[in-house]
């Protein structure tokens, strides 16, 4: 695909998520839609795609066993199917791991907070054991 | 004739008799008017009723200027007693405005119902991300139709739970699209190219 129609694409895509979010926040939902929000609906929809893939995988190996179709179509088939599965597992990793890093901006650094909540929290010196006696 | 009014007994008689006819004929009128001020229990009238009051008074009190070019003076009741005057007072919320209101709608022939669903588009189109659109909806179309509406007798929680409905679909329609038209196309774009 050539890149104008991809930039081309991509301002689309922009431009519906900004009008949507600004009916939105007319609409009184101000902070509602923040980049985790809009983030793990991203992902919500990823592993949609890769159901949908996993469905159609399925439905071509029936095809292939079961039924008297072109062997060598049906095996292009689930060829480019499988290249998809590849993608879509990626893009959705990919999302995961944007949802980790904004998780981890909003937490902080995980090592000063666990040093401070030990701090706070003094473990007990005594450890008591129980038994069936 | 002298202007102020006193019973002398230096008076003659044939006088005074007319003046305590003339007087016993006023306090009947005044009597009357205090039976027409008091309030029945009908409904939609309390406006009409209050200036019913005010027309007798102000009848009364002309009657009172007549009466004292001919040399008599009379106490008519004022307005404030006339709100004495009164027992009761009709609080029904259904007033003569929102029956005029209704009888010009059945009239000119539009349809209530039609009415709340044009409402119902042109609050959707108020809040739109479009600027112009947004903008004439909400200014012109929906100060238009909220005078049209409470001549048409709905009342201001009933408009308030009309907007919350549409309010709701609007919210939702957003989200479905936001999953739907943004993100599931985004994803395709992504994985398919």
């Amino acid at each position: 695909m050539s890149k104008k129609r991809k930039k081309a694409q991509d301002l689309i895509i922009t431009e519906v998520k900004n009008q949507l979010l600004l009916q939105a926040e007319r609409w009184g939902r101000k902070d509602y839609y923040t980049p985790l929000k809009l983030e793990e609906i991203e992902l919500e929809q990823c592993n949609k795609i890769v159901g949908e893939f996993l469905a159609e995988k399925s439905n071509l190996e029936y095809e292939l066993h079961m039924l008297e179709s072109d062997k060598k179509d049906v095996l292009a088939k689930m060829e480019r199917l499988q290249i998809y599965l590849a993608k879509s597992a990626r893009v959705a990793k990919k999302h995961e791991n944007n949802i980790g890093k904004i998780i981890q901006q909003k937490i902080g650094d995980r090592e000063k907070i666990n040093a401070a909540v030990n701090k706070v929290d003094k473990k007990s010196a005594i450890s008591v054991l129980i038994s069936d006696n | 004739m002298s202007t102020d009014f006193s019973l002398n007994s230096g008076m003659a008689r044939d006088k005074l008799y007319g003046l305590s006819k003339l007087k016993q004929q006023n306090q009947q009128q005044v009597q009357e008017q205090q039976q027409q001020n008091q309030v029945m229990q009908q409904p939609a009238t309390s406006t009409i009723q209050w200036t019913q009051a005010a027309q007798a008074v102000e009848q009364v009190g002309n009657q009172n200027v007549q009466n004292q070019a001919r040399g008599l003076e009379i106490q008519a009741p004022n307005l404030e007693d006339v709100a004495m005057l009164t027992s009761t007072v009709s609080t029904k919320e259904e007033s003569i405005a929102h029956m005029v209101g209704q009888k010009i709608i059945s009239h000119l022939g539009i349809n209530v119902g039609a009415l709340k669903e044009k409402f119902k588009e042109y609050y959707r189109q108020s809040k739109s991300h479009n600027l112009l659109l947004e903008r004439f909806m909400a200014n012109v179309k929906m100060s238009g139709l909220n005078a049209m509406l409470t001549l048409a007798g709905l009342s201001a929680d009933e408009i308030e739970h009309t907007k919350a409905e549409v309010r709701e679909e609007a919210l939702k329609e957003i989200d479905s699209k936001l999953q739907q038209d943004w993100a599931y196309a985004k994803a395709m774009i992504e994985i398919v190219g």
